[in-house]
């Protein structure tokens, strides 16, 4: 039966604007508020993004979304059938560094950890799963 | 996403619409790299048309800042829009890089 908030393609980097509109548009039709869509737009291009370019060597690779409403949040799960990957093992950008001593790497995932409420990573046997929350915060 | 530039004054304007994410993020790189390496290093980056960026875009932002500054010059960004505004909070990037509210006061500040 067709699922109207999961998403299964061969994906590069040349879709995740797509992948950005279809987080939209699920969190839109889950009744998410505009600041939870933002955020798991930007966290799912994150999390995409190093699936397809470390995960895929640039892939194209199978990614697998799927969203869904948890009470008051909104959770996202993201698969890849990629090498096992532990976000862990990444290293943290220095956000406070100073400008010259600033390496970009790890930056996407310090952005997904702020802006989500919540980062679950697990291995599978045939890729990675990310599950990642956020609250709605409705009157905040 | 487009790229063009500008001459105000003197000072290089970078106009940048559309999105920056991993798949646009290069050819930005590529432009703003170019430009400073052709001579210009004090440059603004008018940002009022980039309606999204990822860590994608923030690292071309972070290059060409590098870049300028080492070159003698900067790299400073103007009428940044809420949602770009927000990734550079979340990242630390706005406490290291100079941002104004319109690409004139981004201009002038070079003068001073």
């Amino acid at each position: 039966m067709p699922d109207a908030d999961h998403w299964s393609h061969l994906a590069t980097v040349g879709d995740v604007a797509r992948i950005r509109a279809f987080v939209q548009e699920a969190c839109t039709r889950l009744g998410a508020s505009d600041e939870v869509a933002f955020r798991l737009a930007l966290a799912a291009d994150e999390l995409c993004t190093n699936a397809i370019v470390h995960g895929y060597g640039g892939g194209p690779g199978r990614l697998d979304l799927r969203l869904e409403a948890v009470g008051d949040a909104v959770s996202m799960t993201i698969r890849d059938e990629g090498p096992p990957f532990d976000p862990t093992s990444a290293s943290a950008p220095e956000v406070d560094a100073a400008l010259e001593d600033r390496d970009p790497g790890g930056l996407g995932l310090h952005l997904v950890g702020r802006l989500v409420d919540r980062v679950d990573h697990r291995d599978r046997d045939d890729g990675n799963e990310f599950v990642v929350t956020v609250d709605d915060r409705k009157g905040d | 996403m487009q790229i063009m530039f500008e001459d105000h004054d003197g000072i290089g304007v970078a106009v940048v619409t559309g999105n920056a994410d991993a798949a646009t993020a290069p050819e930005l790189t590529r432009a703003l790299i170019d430009h400073i390496e052709g001579g210009s290093s004090r440059v603004v980056a008018d940002l009022s048309g980039l309606e999204y960026s990822s860590s994608a875009g923030l690292r071309a932002i972070l290059a060409a800042v590098k870049l300028a500054r080492t070159s003698g010059g900067d790299f400073r960004l103007a009428a940044v829009r809420e949602q770009v505004r927000r990734v550079l909070d979340l990242t630390g990037f706005s406490t290291i890089i100079r941002s104004y509210d319109d690409v004139d006061s981004a201009v002038t500040s070079f003068a001073a």
